[in-house]
């Protein structure tokens, strides 16, 4: 199992590499000059050729992509991501202030979508074609189909006219006040939490559903096995592998919720300064997103893989 | 009466939109619910306030067409002469309080001297002070501000004396404010260095030299007759730097990229796409000023949310907002606050490529311009706010009068196909034209509107949309057919409004139909050196005229500026550039 652990770990640099390479050249072939934007202003001003080509060499952009490419890189195993193109400012000092944002949101969303999720799954499996089959299966539909943006607006009306209720405006770290912070975060998490905890739903129902029609099942049910032992420790164990694959590869959705949820939110968070950055082609700040993402991805992939031979005995991996 | 009866339908239409929006929410979202209710126990907060209530009152909506007019006279005026201080020997301003507004961006930087958005300016320029300034509650008067007076010396107009106040002015970092700051403000001005790009302070670059007479006493040389020089020079982007500083950064931030000035407030701090906190300037040269306490500016990119936390208190001043939301604000502001509507510098435009078939041919240009319903467009984008002009602002000092403009073709307000159908005839296109036309993101719904207006002439253009990295390129290098844009000038003024995109290309640098028009160009130089502004006007008019006749650039619509605010939110007055009167020195809150 260690051996494992440490090939897959070790198969990151080559994945984390190759993910670096093509969002380097992606950011650069795209339609777009970063230079081009500065000089005009954000492309409000006036063009002007000298200045152009000052900017360009200032930045570096006149060097061939390849030594572009390794310059970064170099400084990046260092830890130094450069500074932005428009603010001037450490790429990771602003990712250091947005980060426990950003993974606030990416932490506690999927875990609310799990505790929520499951059991809605669960209760809708366990108690087919009931009203509360019915009920769960509307909730989880209502919350594949709502947008995160729409539902972030509509949560902040219904806060605002029926609760005289205002998400406070300025944002404090939890470590500062922990009050205000729950009071902001809340409700951005909620949203984001919505998706998934619906797809999750969904995927335990017809995940249990198979399972509970399995021979095994029956077997625990025939040798006089309690209802919580058959569904929770025989029925959900063997479920748990799609739900856990799923999960997994939500993270990527989950990143993309986040960017429009922070934004109706108002929440400083990592999402809406990528997105931003992206627009105007600050090439440090999207690169140093893209790692960290990329890192986060990985190693959730890793997770998941890795409570596969927990969930399921039979799957080892030395 | 036709206009309330619409106004009424809006509202009535918006409601039912909204509540059965919300019904069927509430319905659906039972879980979401219940926690809301669990939360709600905390709206004992003080950050917690309760919305507004809608009251039947209307709300003032006042229309002022005002602009800013050259002073091209000395004058020493100051804020003890000025309609600020009338005001307030009427009202004993009071002291304190936190003004709470919001811009709708992060940002790129805090630098006023090198960014160009305008909510840089509107965020940080209550940390400086500029040379002159527009007077906050006259645009129409520049008035002193570091400099007390001003006076030409010498007949042609290209030397000024400015006179700096009589008061000891300290830096924000403490250290003396001197004659050296100013010229090391206007040295780095009209000399950038280089791979420094400086959009709104192009005026300093008329400047030759600067010299330092006495501690007090500073002569600037120009190097033609400006007469848009004065006015040009009083917007926040000539804030005053400190020759400290620059010396240090060569910049105007210091070495923490935070601005230093000696203005009314002092900058304490900024949380990136979330808040920009500023402090009174305690040791402020003006005696008893600012009122407020401090100012808080939040970044809120989504309307939905600066509408709600508006509407909630939350928000003192809102601005700029769209026209769709008017209604919604209004009711929800009822007659606790006011909403001014001015023409803003923002023009809706159609640009043809001039360097190619079809539109090197001012026939198809001017079809264009037939085919364009303005008057439809303006009730269909702007609810019948906006305002039909040339170059410049029709509502201003400069702009050419409607019955002339009535003169162009199109530019009446009504579509004229048959016209249009004549013109392509003429320049071979009977059988219509298939051409394509970027926009950019945020303009999308203008190129739709627009489209759809072209087609019926037998102009069939495909939108591309694209964010504003890919317009710029293609627009810098021409590779459109015809481009849907909305441009818009700092100031009003015809140095700007010609300048941006009508004179030659290789003088505009913004003309992206690469379309030169001599008289244009002629006309230009000719207003520009002269002091008069009654003559001034009139050669501007003349310039408008040639421009529009050649069809470079067919304004389609100049958008409203829509401001919000509270009304214990006092002496504060939007003015039609969003460059100036953004430092809120004379703003006091009555509550």
């Amino acid at each position: 199992m260690t051996r494992y652990i440490v090939r897959r770990l070790l198969l990151l640099l080559p994945t984390l590499v190759l993910v670096t390479l093509l969002i380097f050249t992606l950011m650069r072939v795209v339609p777009g000059d970063v230079a081009k934007l500065i000089v005009t202003g954000g492309g409000e001003g006036k063009f002007n050729e000298a200045a152009y080509h000052q900017v360009q060499k200032q930045l570096h952009l006149d060097k061939p992509i390849v030594v572009q490419y390794v310059d970064w890189a170099g400084a990046a195993l260092h830890g130094d991501f450069g500074k932005s193109y428009w603010s001037k400012t450490s790429v990771r000092t602003e990712l250091g202030s947005r980060l426990p944002v950003t993974l606030e949101m990416a932490l506690l969303a999927p875990l609310i979508a799990l505790l929520i999720g499951v059991p809605l799954g669960l209760i809708s499996a366990v108690r087919r074609g009931t009203p509360m089959d019915y009920g769960a299966r509307m909730i989880s539909i209502a919350g594949l189909s709502m947008p995160h943006f729409w539902l972030g607006i509509v949560v902040i009306l219904i806060l605002s006219n029926y609760f005289h209720y205002i998400v406070p405006i300025r944002y404090a770290e939890v470590w500062q006040n922990p009050s205000r912070n729950f009071q902001q975060m809340v409700w951005p998490i909620l949203v984001l939490a919505t998706g998934l905890m619906a797809l999750l739903a969904r995927i335990t129902r017809s995940a249990m559903l198979e399972v509970l029609r399995s021979d095994y099942i029956r077997t625990a049910r025939a040798k006089g096995l309690g209802r919580l032992m058959v569904v929770g420790q025989h029925g959900l164990r063997n479920a748990m592998l799609p739900i856990v694959t799923i999960f997994g590869a939500q993270l990527g959705a989950l990143i993309g919720g986040a960017v429009v949820t922070e934004r109706v939110f108002n929440v400083p968070g990592m999402g809406r300064y990528f997105i931003e950055s992206v627009f105007v082609r600050d090439f440090p700040v999207v690169q140093a997103v893209m790692l960290l993402v990329a890192i986060a991805y990985l190693l959730v992939n890793l997770m998941v893989d890795l409570s596969y031979a927990w969930l399921d005995p039979r799957i080892r991996y030395s | 009466m036709a206009q309330e009866q619409y106004w009424d339908r809006i509202a009535t239409s918006r409601i039912r939109r909204r509540t059965a929006l919300k019904g069927g929410v509430i319905a659906s979202a039972g879980l979401t619910t219940a926690f809301l209710a669990a939360c709600s126990g905390s709206s004992n907060n003080t950050n917690n306030a309760k919305p507004a209530t809608a009251t039947a009152a209307a709300t003032a909506a006042s229309v002022a067409g005002t602009s800013a007019a050259p002073a091209a006279s000395a004058s020493a005026a100051a804020p003890a002469g000025s309609p600020a201080a009338k005001a307030a020997a009427s009202v004993t301003p009071k002291k304190g309080g936190t003004l709470v507004h919001q811009i709708n961006a992060d940002p790129p930087s805090l630098n006023l001297w090198t960014e160009f958005t305008y909510v840089v300016n509107v965020a940080v320029a209550p940390v400086y002070n500029q040379l002159l300034q527009v007077d906050p509650l006259d645009e129409s008067k520049v008035i002193g501000d570091l400099a007390k007076s001003w006076e030409y010396t010498n007949n042609d107009k290209t030397e000024i004396v400015f006179k700096l106040q009589d008061a000891t002015i300290t830096w924000h970092d403490g250290k003396p404010f001197s004659a050296e700051d100013v010229k090391a403000t206007y040295d780095w001005l009209s000399n950038l260095p280089k791979g420094v790009v400086s959009q709104r302070t192009t005026a300093a670059r008329n400047v030759d030299k600067v010299e330092i007479v006495d501690a007090k006493t500073l002569k600037f040389t120009l190097k033609k007759p400006q007469a848009s020089f004065i006015p040009g020079i009083s917007s926040h982007h000539f804030a005053m730097g400190a020759k400290h500083i620059i010396d240090q950064t060569n910049t105007l931030l210091d070495s923490n990229q935070q601005p230093v000035g000696t203005g009314p407030f002092v900058f304490k701090s900024y949380k990136r796409t979330n808040v920009m906190d500023f402090e009174r300037n305690k040791s402020y040269w003006r005696p008893d000023r600012p009122y407020l306490d401090a100012i808080s500016c939040f970044i809120i990119q989504e309307p939905a949310t600066a509408i709600t936390q508006f509407l909630s208190g939350q928000l003192q001043l809102l601005r700029p907002f769209a026209v769709s939301d008017l209604a919604q604000i209004t009711k929800g502001l009822g007659d606790k606050g006011t909403i001014d509507i001015t023409p803003s510098l923002s023009r809706a435009a159609l640009i043809p490529n001039g360097t190619k078939p079809p539109f090197n041919d001012v026939r198809m240009r001017e079809a264009i311009s037939a085919a364009i319903d303005r008057d439809e467009y303006n009730k269909i984008r702007d609810e019948g706010k906006g305002f039909k002009g040339a170059y410049l602002n029709p509502k201003g000092q400069w702009g050419l009068p409607e019955s002339e403009l009535a003169k162009f073709t199109g530019y009446d307000g009504k579509q004229d196909l048959q016209k249009a159908k004549q013109l392509m005839t003429a320049a071979g296109f009977a059988d219509g034209y298939k051409g394509m036309m970027p926009v950019r993101t945020d303009f999308e719904e203008n190129a739709v509107a627009l489209q759809q207006q072209l087609k019926k002439a037998g102009f069939d253009f495909t939108i591309q949309v694209e964010k504003s990295a890919v317009l710029t390129q293609r627009a810098t290098d021409t590779q459109f057919d015809l481009l849907c844009h909305t441009w818009a000038t700092p100031f009003d003024d015809p140095d700007d409004g010609f300048a941006e995109m009508i004179i030659s290309p290789d003088r505009a640098g913004r003309n992206w139909a690469k379309i030169t028009t001599p008289e244009v160009d002629r006309l230009f130089d000719l207003q520009r050196a002269e002091f008069d502004p009654a003559k001034r006007k009139l050669i501007s008019n003349d310039c408008d005229r040639a421009g529009l006749g050649n069809y470079p650039n067919m304004i389609v619509l100049y958008e409203p500026n829509l401001n919000a605010r509270y009304n214990f939110v006092v002496d504060f007055k939007p003015q039609v550039s969003q460059y100036t009167n953004q430092r809120y020195e004379n703003v006091w809150l009555s509550k």
